[in-house]
């Protein structure tokens, strides 16, 4: 089949061209703007590390109980520990009671105790012979302090033996602390129905307004997208209107619809591949050229980034509207009548 | 409908633009004003004194001051802004609760009831009372926090959850006397406008300052205050300084928001305590005072007060600022030696028993210590710590200032350990230290007491307890600006509006301002490319009937007035109904969560200014694009608009080779 001589790279398809460039420009200068949030993100998250990282099962109202089985594909770089929140009898005091199983972990000052003796955080001032109100009630002695950064000092620290004592859950847990946890690992956790956090929240607060800021760029392609497919409508209504006459000889002569629309689609695919092209090119100088400018202007640094995935996510839109935008002129202009589009223009070429 | 969809999207991008760019006020909860300390390198990083609360609370015309502490957090996924607040604080500051539901709950710790936004709560999907393991913003820390209330302000408060200042101050490792920001109300928004933007030169005083508040008779000491221009001009002040009656005047000539520091000598012959001040008057005086007080000079002695038999004794005699002192003769026994340049000395404890050892030099009070030689064979083969002294100094310090803490800790047995000694702070722990001693070893152990607050504290370590009395900085009726220079340091006043969240990605607002303006500019502009394409393709589908117009003896003018008029016409009509339904849009997505930004969801704030910019731009819009189609219109010749050029044709269609094809 050969092609129909039916495009034409004139002054209104490059003038259409050079606007669909401006569009797919204004994308991937927004995207660089989102690329360039991220590097400064990730920058800020790389002054903050965690290796930690808090698993927790939850039913309606709080962190659940589950055996360590469930987590035996990371058994070996974690702690199983246990909180309860209970009342301690003598004074009223509701305290939280913990332990943690620091077998594998190796966790900055973690405390240890056994048997009955429990550990107070510096700011309660319980001392001696204690009786701990929970889910059950258990005598304890209250011997010293402990000095923790990763715990409160308002929790108190019991060994394994009293806190299965106090919630009567034998060989189960409701916190663990992982270290050096994969991303697939973390993956497959939260598919089990785990919670997984950084023990450090910027990392993840961060983390995620990076995607937010992401997400919110690719609200840029709506208006770029609508202005693209406005271009290619106006173009391919032009063109229809100029070339009807051509268009029902071509007909005439048993041209098929199927093959019309395809014709006059690949005519606003071949605007829009152009467009699309000039403006990632555009758009990449355009944000090195801001990026040095502003970064020169003042004194902070901001940069503008573009990615390989987003210059093909842009060039991809800018086809895709540029098609659509096409398809309402092309076809209308498929579906007339050969004997109308004859008669309604009289070429004068 | 190209038109109104077009300037449709153009209101929508601005609103969202407007809406980005005010983003930061969602953590200053989007009204009042906000201190915070613009030294920061990032908003996480902010630090001010707590202690302005107070005095903020008694400056006439403030309503309420909030100290907030911001903690970072996440859980199932979303990420969301933990506020460190005193509820009651908050709730005179506003903004106010339309809703406080409290839900059921037991008994649970009082500090670490929590309380979540509405539109949180939305996002969390959980149920109330609820228990949220939560970990620290930058360092490894787990809380338990009760969620056990939903609470609903209509701002971006809705966004957060709210916990007591502690907790945030735990999972945050914010020291204590310290908040993030401090948010102010007032019942004069104007008067508290003019204080931060006044029209002529305004002088503060802060951070009356002296290295010592000890001083040894006639030894000179610095004394320093910063003064400050907060006013929109330069100006020139006299500052006053005062002490023991005498008047020192400085003249000091500073440009707009310009900082400088005063320095003067003092020395003193007599004994006791004194009291030098700070002063400039004007229509806002400010009066600032410290105290030194003068001492003779004297001698301290460093050594253990235990000692194994035959060991060599190694002593330290330094003055009272802490200095070597040589050629100082130290008599230990019946032995008499001399300190070398760094106040050395050392003696053979070759007798059992107890011994003073006396530091004397002409000009300086002597030093005296008793040092008990022992047998070692005599002592219990096992590990015996205990704390035989503790002393803390000074007694007394100004806030930000420390106090130093000594303890020293004796091994009375003959194998070594490690032993935890634990400082009480008012009946609570403070600090936890940790002493390795070897058998029979002495060790002095020393520790700083800082950002304490304001008042008398009884200091406990072992069974000896001391008292550190902390004053305020506050002079009397202090002005808010002062209050802010003093006590934040570097601490700025903000409107809520102008909190720089950006610089959490060390961006200056310049920067995000610049960014902003553009992609504005170009959306106006891509909606005008719209517009003049749609209209493009209308004249060109009505080129003939112009060409005949033209033919019949139109002239351009008058084309251009016809297509112009048109033009607009349908442009104006199009950009009300485009407006009209890009606010509508625009509102849509402010109410849904669609976009989102550090955990707050975008708000509209469709103000008039915005709607001024947005129907100028419209306005512009209508009007370039109608210009362009009358340009356009008027272009071709009466010939080219009703007969088509060959150039234009491009190739012919050849029929021939068609049909020949197929």
């Amino acid at each position: 089949m050969r092609l129909l001589p039916l495009f034409r790279f004139s002054a209104r398809a490059r003038s259409t061209s050079w606007g669909i460039a401006l569009c797919t420009m204004f994308i991937v200068a927004s995207f660089s703007v989102a690329g360039g949030l991220e590097t400064s993100m990730n920058k800020l998250v790389g002054n903050f590390s965690s290796d930690y990282s808090l698993i927790t099962k939850s039913d309606t109202n709080g962190p659940a109980y589950f055996s360590a089985t469930e987590l035996v594909e990371v058994k070996n770089k974690t702690a199983f520990g246990k909180f309860e929140q209970v009342t301690v009898l003598e004074s009223g005091q509701r305290v939280t009671v913990f332990t943690i199983m620091d077998n594998n972990v190796n966790l900055p000052d973690a405390p240890w105790t056994s048997g009955n003796d429990v550990l107070v955080g510096l700011s309660l001032s319980i001392q001696g012979e204690i009786t701990l109100v929970g889910n059950r009630t258990v005598n304890a002695t209250a011997t010293t302090h402990y000095s923790s950064t990763t715990f409160p000092s308002t929790w108190i620290y019991a060994s394994l033996y009293l806190m299965n004592s106090l919630t009567g859950e034998m060989n189960k847990y409701n916190f663990a602390i992982a270290k050096g946890l994969t991303g697939s690992e973390a993956s497959g956790l939260s598919e089990r129905g785990f919670s997984v956090q950084a023990l450090i929240g910027i990392v993840q607060f961060l983390d995620n307004g990076v995607k937010e800021i992401e997400s919110d760029a690719s609200w840029v392609l709506v208006p770029s997208a609508f202005v693209i497919a406005v271009l290619a409508y106006s173009f391919i209504g032009s063109e229809t209107a100029d070339r009807r006459h051509d268009i029902g000889i071509l007909k005439t002569l048993g041209a098929g619809r199927r093959r019309v629309l395809a014709y006059l689609l690949l005519n606003a695919l071949v605007i829009a591949a152009w467009g699309g092209l000039i403006g990632v090119a555009l758009g990449i100088v355009m944000s090195y050229a801001v990026s040095t400018a502003a970064s020169a202007m003042f004194t902070s640094v901001f940069i503008l980034e573009t990615s390989e995935m987003l210059l093909v996510i842009s060039f991809l839109a800018t086809l895709a509207a540029g098609v659509l935008g096409a398809l309402i002129p092309a076809a209308r202009m498929t579906f007339t009548s050969p004997v109308s589009d004859l008669k309604e223009v009289t070429s004068f070429s | 409908m190209v038109i109104a969809l077009s300037i449709m999207i153009f209101t929508t991008t601005c609103s969202v633009l407007v809406g980005l760019r005010s983003a930061p006020s969602a953590f200053a909860a989007n009204e009042g004003f906000a201190i915070s300390s613009s030294s920061a390198p990032t908003i996480f990083a902010s630090q001010v004194d707590a202690n302005m609360v107070s005095a903020l609370e008694s400056v006439p015309n403030i309503t309420g001051a909030s100290p907030e502490i911001f903690a970072f957090s996440s859980w199932s996924g979303e990420s969301f802004v933990v506020r460190g607040v005193i509820l009651e604080k908050l709730n005179k500051t506003g903004p106010s609760f339309k809703k406080f539901d409290l839900k059921p709950y037991g008994a649970v710790p009082s500090s670490t009831k929590a309380y979540v936004g509405a539109r949180l709560l939305d996002r969390l999907g959980i149920e109330l009372p609820f228990t949220m393991p939560i970990v620290g913003s930058y360092s490894v820390r787990l809380e338990l926090l009760n969620v056990v209330g939903e609470f609903e302000t209509g701002t971006s408060l809705d966004d957060e959850m709210l916990v007591s200042l502690e907790v945030a101050r735990f999972l945050t490792d914010t020291p204590s006397g310290k908040v993030s920001i401090i948010r102010v109300s007032t019942s004069e928004p104007e008067w508290l406008s003019d204080v931060l933007s006044p029209s002529g030169a305004r002088f503060a005083l802060f951070d009356l300052y002296t290295p010592k508040g000890q001083v040894a008779l006639g030894e000179k000491t610095t004394v320093s205050v910063g003064v400050r221009n907060w006013g929109s001009v330069s100006g020139e002040t006299v500052v006053k300084f005062i002490a023991d009656g005498d008047e020192l005047i400085t003249r000091v000539t500073l440009k707009p928001s310009q900082t400088d520091r005063l320095y003067i000598n003092y020395s003193s012959t007599e004994l006791g305590l004194h009291t030098i001040e700070a002063v400039i008057s004007g229509n806002f005086p400010v009066r600032l005072s410290t105290n030194i007080t003068i001492v003779h000079p004297y001698l301290q002695l460093a050594v253990q007060s235990m000692i194994s038999l035959n060991s060599s004794l190694s002593m330290k005699v330094t003055d009272q600022r802490s200095s070597p002192v040589h050629g100082v003769s130290v008599t230990f026994g019946s032995t008499t030696n001399t300190t070398d340049v760094d106040g050395n000395v050392t003696f053979l404890a070759d007798q059992l028993g107890t011994f003073q050892a006396v530091a004397s030099l002409t000009g300086f009070t002597d030093a005296r210590v008793n040092v008990t030689i022992v047998d070692p064979a005599s002592f219990p083969a096992s590990f015996q710590p205990m704390i035989t002294s503790f002393s803390l100094s000074p007694s007394s310090v100004k806030q930000s200032e420390y106090a130093t803490g000594l303890v020293v800790v004796e091994n009375n047995g003959t194998v070594g350990g490690s032993f935890n000694i634990t400082v009480f702070l008012d009946n609570g722990g403070y600090l936890v230290i940790n002493a390795s001693l070897e058998g029979l070893e002495s060790k002095t152990v020393t520790f700083k007491m800082r950002d304490l607050a304001v008042g008398t504290h009884a200091v406990r370590v072992g069974t000896f307890s001391r008292e550190l009395v902390v004053q305020s900085w506050i002079s009397d009726n202090p002005d808010l600006v002062q209050l802010v220079m003093r006590y934040g340091g570097s601490g700025s006043l903000y409107s809520a509006g102008s909190i720089p969240i950006y610089q959490a990605a060390k961006i200056s607002e310049g920067n995000i301002a610049v960014a902003l303006l553009a992609i504005g500019a170009i959306s106006a502009l891509l909606a005008a490319l719209a517009i003049t394409a749609a209209f493009s393709k209308e004249i060109h589908e009505g080129r003939r009937r112009l060409g005949v117009l033209k033919t019949i003896g139109a002239p351009r003018s008058a084309i251009r007035k016809l297509v112009f008029s048109q033009a607009f016409e349908n442009s104006l009509a199009g950009a009300g109904i485009g407006i009209a339904l890009g606010v509508v849009i625009a509102d849509s997505i402010s109410k849904s969560n669609l976009l989102v930004l550090f955990g707050h969801r975008f708000q509209l704030q469709l103000d008039t200014g915005l709607l001024i910019l947005i129907l100028l731009g419209a306005m512009i819009i209508s009007v370039g694009t109608a210009l362009a189609s009358a340009m356009m219109a008027v272009r071709e010749t009466a010939i080219t608009s009703i007969k088509k050029l060959e150039e234009e044709s491009g190739e012919k269609l050849d029929v021939e080779k068609l049909i020949g094809d197929d």
